[in-house]
């Protein structure tokens, strides 16, 4: 089975471990817990290649104060999703420099990634608009972007999904051939 | 005494003449060279990176606690304890950068109100920030294993707010040197006093470890830059945990906290302070809290290992019990590998071994010997 690393990155209590546990245990996490670093697995059909294959997705959730080892996940990571929310707009200036290091530390421009607004349900206190997302996300050479709600389940199994197909976009399936590993990571 | 040439870390014991045991733990750290800018090409830290010790010094300030901790600290305590996330959540990055450089510049000239920064995530993300950054983690290693042998030893209860427990935490601090010392009961008393409000705040003792286990207790660059990254994020976990515990049984702003900041200017609390003193004046525990924990010496062999607080018993006490003990312990020493465990240190009730029976005669000694003392009374 393939295996697909995929991390979450972004600023304390924006929502990566909810929208993890969601995409993963359909659940929405109404507890006030901060995220050490958990890891998460889940097995998946894969659509990409019409018919449908088990996949494998890593999902790492990391707290923000957790900064050596989120080097060390930027370096492993497959994919990742940068998540802020559309209710704080530090959490989402903070994003460029995020950004930036995975770049820096992955040594090249073509990373794959998604931009994600989390949130979205709480309409009434957004302070970040969805043109804003989208103009940051062209800038960052189109990159993804969506708007989620771990709480209302928006768009939050398409995070993953578009993770994994960027990924097999990057690095074509070699098919019958020896298994490849993935691996989606939350921070 | 053999030495394990494989492992990077070497214990040994040494038996002392004509009592005491002396234990030596030497590690070997490997020097790695930094990709970073030399430390002689970057413009001296000022505040951020700067030895918690000389900021003291150089700052004079009566709490010998940094000024950005006590400026940070009092404005929170203001108006931050019921923010919800309070230390979880992130201020601005452009903010925080102009305040690191306010701090930067001019410490005692910082003003922290709500119209410079609005926002208190930005005050607890610079306070964060300022403690990453710290050449030295303000957690000693020393302190982090004095708590986890503690833990082992004394679980915390969550129903338990005995004074008594809450003193002898008070008292693991007492390994550490005293700018940190200072700094991190001043902390410690902040933190309790942002979980008691977490009923608004949501910040439990416990999700402040998570946001400030990785802050006071971080690893050295160093040693993420090798193959030991992964025990070190394993490390993480534990150091949560240890600073949970700490945070649970600290007593909060009590008399033991007031105490270990300025024990001379507190005359109505002279009692308590008595307490401390006369329990360390009692001859057992003269050595700081950080020696008296021997920590794990089981490579050494079984002979060696002791019941947690037995063994200080054996050091600094000078009862007879103590010479008894020697020759069992010869004998374990000389005798072949494996068998001693069976056979001595497990049976200590057994009623045929050599040491019970020497004791048996001591005793019966002794007992004669008071016999004979009342007999004389008696004729007298």
């Amino acid at each position: 089975m393939r295996e697909y690393k995929l991390v979450v990155l972004g600023s304390g209590g924006v929502g990566k471990s909810a929208l993890t546990v969601q995409f993963v245990q359909g659940i929405f996490v109404e507890k006030y817990d901060p995220t050490i670093e958990d890891s998460y697995r889940k097995n998946v059909c894969e659509f990409i290649s019409l018919q449908c294959e088990l996949i494998r997705l890593l999902i790492v959730c990391l707290q923000e104060q957790f900064t050596a080892m989120r080097d060390l996940y930027m370096k492993n990571g497959q994919g990742f999703a940068l998540v802020y929310s559309i209710t704080a707009q530090s959490t989402f200036n903070d994003l460029q420099d995020l950004r930036e290091q995975i770049l820096r530390v992955k040594d090249t421009e073509d990373v794959p990634m998604i931009l994600v607004g989390n949130k979205c349900d709480l309409e009434d206190e957004r302070v970040v608009g969805k043109e804003q997302g989208q103009n940051f996300a062209r800038q960052w050479s189109n990159c993804a972007f969506l708007e989620s709600s771990a709480k209302s389940k928006i768009n939050v199994n398409e995070i993953f999904y578009d993770l994994v197909r960027q990924i097999n976009r990057k690095t074509p399936v070699e098919k019958k051939r020896a298994k490849k590993k993935s691996n989606c990571i939350l921070l | 005494i053999p030495l394990h040439n494989t492992s990077r870390s070497q214990q040994l014991c040494v038996r002392l003449e004509p009592r005491g045991l002396l234990y030596v733990k030497l590690t070997l750290l490997e020097q790695f060279v930094t990709p970073f800018p030399r430390l002689s090409d970057l413009p001296p830290p000022k505040v951020f990176g700067m030895e918690l010790r000389h900021l003291v010094e150089k700052e004079a300030s009566a709490l010998k606690v940094p000024l950005i901790i006590q400026k940070c600290v009092s404005e929170i305590e203001r108006r931050g304890l019921k923010v919800v996330g309070l230390y979880r959540l992130c201020g601005s990055a452009a903010v925080k950068k102009e305040l690191r450089d306010a701090f930067e510049r001019d410490s005692a000239a910082v003003t922290l109100n709500d119209e410079l920064y609005p926002d208190v995530n930005v005050i607890t993300g610079i306070l964060k920030d300022y403690l990453r950054e710290l050449p030295s983690p303000l957690i000693t290693r020393t302190l982090y294993e004095v708590v986890l042998e503690t833990m082992m030893v004394r679980p915390a209860c969550r129903n338990t707010s005995d004074a008594q427990r809450s003193q002898n935490t008070v008292s693991l601090l007492q390994c550490l040197p005293e700018a940190e010392r200072a700094t991190l009961s001043f902390l410690l008393d902040h933190l309790s006093l942002v979980a008691s409000y977490s009923e608004s705040n949501r910040m439990t003792c416990q999700n402040l470890a998570v946001c400030f286990g990785p802050v006071l207790l971080t690893p050295t660059q160093e040693s993420f830059a090798h193959s030991e990254e992964i025990a070190s994020a394993v490390d993480f976990k534990r150091h949560i945990e240890a600073l949970h515990y700490l945070l649970q049984l600290w007593p909060g702003e009590s008399v033991v906290s007031a105490i270990i900041r300025s024990p001379v200017h507190l005359p109505t609390k002279e009692t308590s302070l008595q307490v401390v003193v006369s329990r360390r004046g009692r001859g057992r525990l003269e050595s700081p809290p950080c020696n008296r924990y021997a920590g794990d010496w089981s490579v050494c062999g079984r002979d060696f290992l002791s019941n947690d607080e037995a063994d200080y018993d054996e050091v600094a006490g000078s009862e007879s019990d103590d010479d008894m003990e020697e020759p069992k312990k010869r004998d374990v020493w000389t005798s072949p590998d494996g068998l001693y465990v069976d056979e001595f240190a497990l049976d200590f009730d057994a009623p045929f071994t050599c040491r019970l029976s020497l004791k048996d005669f001591d005793t019966l000694i002794s007992d004669l010997e008071r016999e004979l003392a009342k007999q004389i009374n008696i004729c007298l």
